[in-house]
């Protein structure tokens, strides 16, 4: 296989905006997110992204943000990505839409839409949220079964709402939706503000898990996604298939990275749109191909044999808790820094802050003391 | 993005395969085309039958049990070895019964009594499907036509019908609660005789099925049988439920179908995720298009399909369509 052939992305998140009426304390967008704000990519800008992303191999594109909904182009975007050849999805808190702009975007070619609810419980999730926006959500998914668009119901689960799987899958029935996706809290960025907050205990975690899988076996015709924080786990799971292998994302401003995580890598520079064709950028770009293959590693992964089903575990998660991205993701148990996620287990079980002190999201959050460094994860797909 | 396959299909017969591999190949037909993948019993087992369907269920499958004996009396008649024999005649007093058993038939009218039928009106086969007696009746002819060796192969499907039972004993009391316990009786019977008569069925043919024809009539035997079960269950899913009989399978909303340029196959594509479908399924779900019924989709399929078996045509793309109509990729 030419390794033209061998890198393949299937799949592309565009983040169109950062712009986002929500606070949420785990928010995976990077802190200084306001400075985006006046630098977004134009309409024809993702237009030309779209095509060359669909030379490449995309089928799909997930129209993500912030909130995409903050985009008054949002309509001619997904028509865009749509007359590309590329299956449309849309990643949303649903609190900016009306039902006529909705309805505009399915017109475009929108296939699916994914809701993120913050807990089953309105007003838990209006608290995680930083803002009431609970029922505009319910309303938001009553237009979609209106407009006959599928619902994907979104949880990022922690602490503050781990013992509410029963309610969250009670919820998604009602939602009528077709998948439900439990994520666990992944901690870098505002995560990682609120690390003490949102970490489980494994106790919760083991209840969330034991409920996930009741609800899967009562409920066949839901596909139901429960993906725990891999530093409960004893080896790592393969990062989207491999660093650069299947995965595009793009930040509002055009930069392009093999995850949402990755700018935690200090010394790599991750090319814009703007100046180069995504094409080249995915072929040819250094940050693209630091990590591909297996020849960069060191020991323990270099002479391990499942180096050719996790590529090493998360780059990123090496690189916060060990300091160089090239070592064996620690939530490996052959890691000679395993104990870092150990520990980090540990501290969970320890008392932690109350609720009335969450971080949010905001353009100027109040400084708070940093943090130890700690697992981060990137989204599986 | 992972792979959806259609059943592989084992060929036998061009060479003898050593005993493990034939074996094998036999319980490949089971796993591959045995009933309890059928729509009607995955159904049954998710407790999604009405109390109708269970009822047409257990009334037109004593049809089948009525049957057994007499197939049974006609293989004892085939063999000129006492022994042969002296084993094979306790399937037949099994099912008719004797002073120490009730026998399978009563047992089943028993089971018909407990889902609410009445008994008399089951044993004169008042709610039998043209159909359902169809597919029933050409076990006999089957055993008519056929050496000994071929219809001891042919009760080979026993060696995967304790599975069977047992979810049925396991999964009926939770979703049919309305049915009488006593009613159960002949699963559990079924339970204790099927393996050792299974068992010896399959020592019989190890050892008989010396060559490659007779491996490959083995395998096939058991295919008819796996089929004869099969279109029963389609007999009686479609006489019992018209919704599922004028079905016509399409893409869900969420789904598309796609033909890759790059890798020159078909996708499914679905929120989040894409499976790459290899030619057969990219034929069955192309047929999906919400004009045709899935038997007449399975027709067009085995007619593009002509140089595969269209038994396992049809039964590799109803599981199929089943399990991509569980998955909501099919509505
Ligand atoms: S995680 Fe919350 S704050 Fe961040 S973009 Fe999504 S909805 Fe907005
Ligand atoms: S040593 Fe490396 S390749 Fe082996 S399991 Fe651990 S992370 Fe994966």
């Amino acid at each position: 296989m030419t390794p033209e052939r061998k890198y393949r992305p299937y799949n592309l998140v565009a983040e169109l905006t950062y712009k986002c009426p929500l606070q949420c304390p785990y928010c995976s967008n990077p802190m200084n997110y306001g400075e985006t704000f006046r630098d977004e990519l134009s309409t024809e800008d993702w237009g030309r992204v779209f095509r060359e992303a669909a030379q490449l191999g995309v089928m799909q594109v997930g129209l993500s943000g912030g909130e995409p909904g903050a985009r008054k182009d949002l309509p001619e975007i997904t028509k865009a990505a749509t007359d590309a050849g590329l299956y449309c999805h849309l990643v949303t808190a649903g609190t900016v839409f009306t039902k006529e702009k909705l309805a505009k975007v399915k017109e475009a070619g929108l296939v699916s839409a994914q809701i993120s609810v913050q807990d089953s419980d309105p007003a838990n999730s209006d608290l995680i949220a930083g803002v009431p926006s609970f029922d505009k959500k319910m309303e938001f998914a009553q237009w979609c079964r209106e407009l006959e668009l599928p619902i994907t119901l979104n949880v990022v689960l922690h602490r503050l709402n781990l013992d509410h799987i029963d309610d969250i899958v009670a919820l998604a029935k009602r939602m009528q939706c077709h998948r439900l996706e439990m994520a666990n809290t992944q901690y870098y960025a505002w995560a990682l503000e609120n690390r003490d907050l949102l970490m489980p205990t494994r106790e919760q975690l083991d209840g969330a898990r034991e409920a996930a899988k009741k609800a899967r076996e009562d409920n066949p015709g839901m596909e139901i996604l429960f993906i725990i924080p891999d530093y409960y786990a004893d080896l790592p799971k393969p990062c989207m298939g491999g660093w650069g292998g299947q995965v595009i994302q793009i930040q509002p401003t055009g930069k392009v990275l093999p995850c949402a995580a990755a700018e935690v890598i200090p010394d790599i520079v991750y090319e814009s749109v703007r100046d180069k064709s995504l094409v080249e950028i995915w072929h040819h770009s250094e940050a693209f191909n630091r990590f591909r293959g297996t020849d960069w590693m060191p020991e323990p992964c270099r002479s391990c044999d499942r180096k050719e089903i996790d590529f090493g575990g998360c780059r990123c998660q090496a690189m916060m808790l060990t300091g160089d991205p090239r070592n064996a993701d620690p939530t490996c148990q052959y890691s000679p820094h395993h104990d870092i996620v150990v520990e980090a287990r540990k501290a969970a079980e320890r008392p932690v802050r109350p609720p009335s002190e969450i971080v949010y999201r905001t353009l100027s959050p109040r400084a708070i003391p940093q943090a130890e460094p700690i697992p981060v994860k990137v989204a599986a797909t | 993005m992972t792979e959806q396959t259609v059943a592989p299909e084992k060929t036998l017969g061009a060479t003898l395969l050593p005993m493990e591999e034939f074996v094998a190949a036999i319980y490949d037909v089971g796993k591959n085309f045995y009933h309890d993948k059928h729509p009607l019993h995955r159904r049954m087992y998710q407790g999604k039958l009405s109390k109708e369907e269970i009822q047409g269920w257990v009334a037109n499958r004593f049809y089948y049990q009525t049957q057994i004996p007499i197939k049974d009396g006609l293989i004892l008649s085939k063999s000129n070895d006492k022994e042969v024999r002296r084993e094979w005649i306790h399937r037949i007093t099994d099912h008719d019964g004797d002073k120490d058993n009730r026998g399978g038939i009563e047992m089943w009218l028993d089971l018909a009594e407990a889902v609410g039928l009445d008994r008399q009106e089951t044993a004169d086969l008042k709610l039998l499907l043209p159909d359902a007696k169809t597919a029933v009746d050409s076990y006999a002819e089957f055993v008519m036509d056929h050496p000994l060796f071929e219809c001891v192969a042919v009760s080979l499907t026993e060696l995967f019908a304790s599975r069977i039972h047992k979810s049925r004993i396991d999964s009926w009391p939770e979703h049919y609660p309305w049915v009488d316990k006593q009613g159960y009786t002949y699963f559990r019977d079924r339970l204790t005789r099927s393996p050792p008569d299974a068992a010896w069925g399959l020592e019989f043919v190890k050892e008989a099925a010396t060559t490659p024809d007779l491996q490959r009539r083995a395998r096939e035997a058991v295919l008819y049988k796996c089929n004869l079960l099969w279109d029963l269950a389609t007999a009686i899913e479609e006489g019992f439920s018209p919704e599922r009989k004028a079905w016509k399978p399409k893409l869900s909303k969420k789904a598309r179908l796609r033909f890759d340029e790059i890798e020159q196959v078909d996708f499914v594509l679905l929120p989040e995720k894409g499976l790459k479908l290899t030619e057969n399924s990219a034929e069955i779900v192309k047929r999906c298009d919400g004009e045709h019924t899935r038997s007449e989709i399975i027709a067009g399929l085995q007619e593009a399909l002509s140089q595969e078996d269209p038994r396992e045509v049809k039964i590799s793309a109803m599981i199929f369509i089943d399990e991509f109509e569980q998955k909501g990729i099919l509505e």
